[in-house]
């Protein structure tokens, strides 16, 4: 199986083939030409949980009495985003 | 292929989550991945250590986690990984629970796209995985 097969799932797809294969400890290239519906076997509830993502970060914020739109936050938000950003460049058995 | 990569959250991260309030980045780093549909992992020996350390007083940890259906998944320990992390362990000369966990940890991420986010990434000196350290700079 090619990496293309993998870019050519849709992004709910790609979110719920990189979950099985970090719990299956397999390349998400093996797992690239399984149909939707074995994905879902696979992972009950991921697909709903990705569709519905921004509701669940939002009940997350809710739960803990977090606004949002607090200065505080949105400066723990901006150090997040940069965190992130570095997490994907990072090179294997370095710290950033 | 450029994929967001996935975040494993060791003990000190879960730590930080139930107890960080200013600045609340672990939380952040929750939601921000949340949002953006990055993958979250957590072995189930970090689960341990925080346990221990959290001592009974979890509820926002056990909000985010107890749902199977939600975004964050749990690396159970299997017939497979259980023993090659003792045997991880071993090659490190110490068995305690932190060691456990970093073992379980190196088991599951050496040679995987995945990133430890950590509040001490000395833990993982000598390691072969990819680490983000949390720490305030």
């Amino acid at each position: 199986m090619t990496a293309s097969a993998f870019a050519n799932r849709s992004p709910v797809d790609q979110h719920l083939l990189q979950r099985i294969a970090a719990r299956d400890r397999v390349g998400v290239e093996s797992l690239a030409a399984l149909p939707a519906h074995e994905l879902d076997r696979l992972l009950p509830g991921g697909r709903a949980a990705y569709q519905h993502r921004v509701e669940v970060a939002g009940a997350l914020l809710t739960h803990r009495g977090i606004d949002p739109s607090s200065p505080d936050y949105q400066a723990a938000a901006a150090q997040a985003d940069d965190l992130l950003s570095r997490v994907d460049q990072l090179d294997a058995g370095h710290a950033a | 292929m450029t994929l967001p990569r996935a975040l494993l959250l060791d003990s000190t991260f879960l730590i930080a989550y139930e107890k960080e309030r200013n600045p609340r980045l672990a939380q952040a780093v929750v939601v921000q991945a949340i949002t953006t549909g990055r993958p979250l992992i957590v072995p189930a020996l970090s689960l341990l250590v925080a346990g221990t350390q959290l001592d009974g007083h979890h509820p926002d940890l056990s909000w985010v986690l107890n749902d199977p259906a939600g975004p964050v998944d749990v690396l159970a320990l299997s017939a497979t990984n259980a023993l090659e992390t003792g045997e991880q362990a071993v090659r490190t000369g110490s068995r305690d629970l932190v060691a456990l966990e970093v073992a379980q940890i190196v088991v599951e991420a050496a040679d995987s796209p995945m990133v430890v986010m950590t509040y001490e990434p000395m833990l993982y000196k000598g390691c072969s995985v990819r680490v983000m350290d949390m720490r305030p700079r």
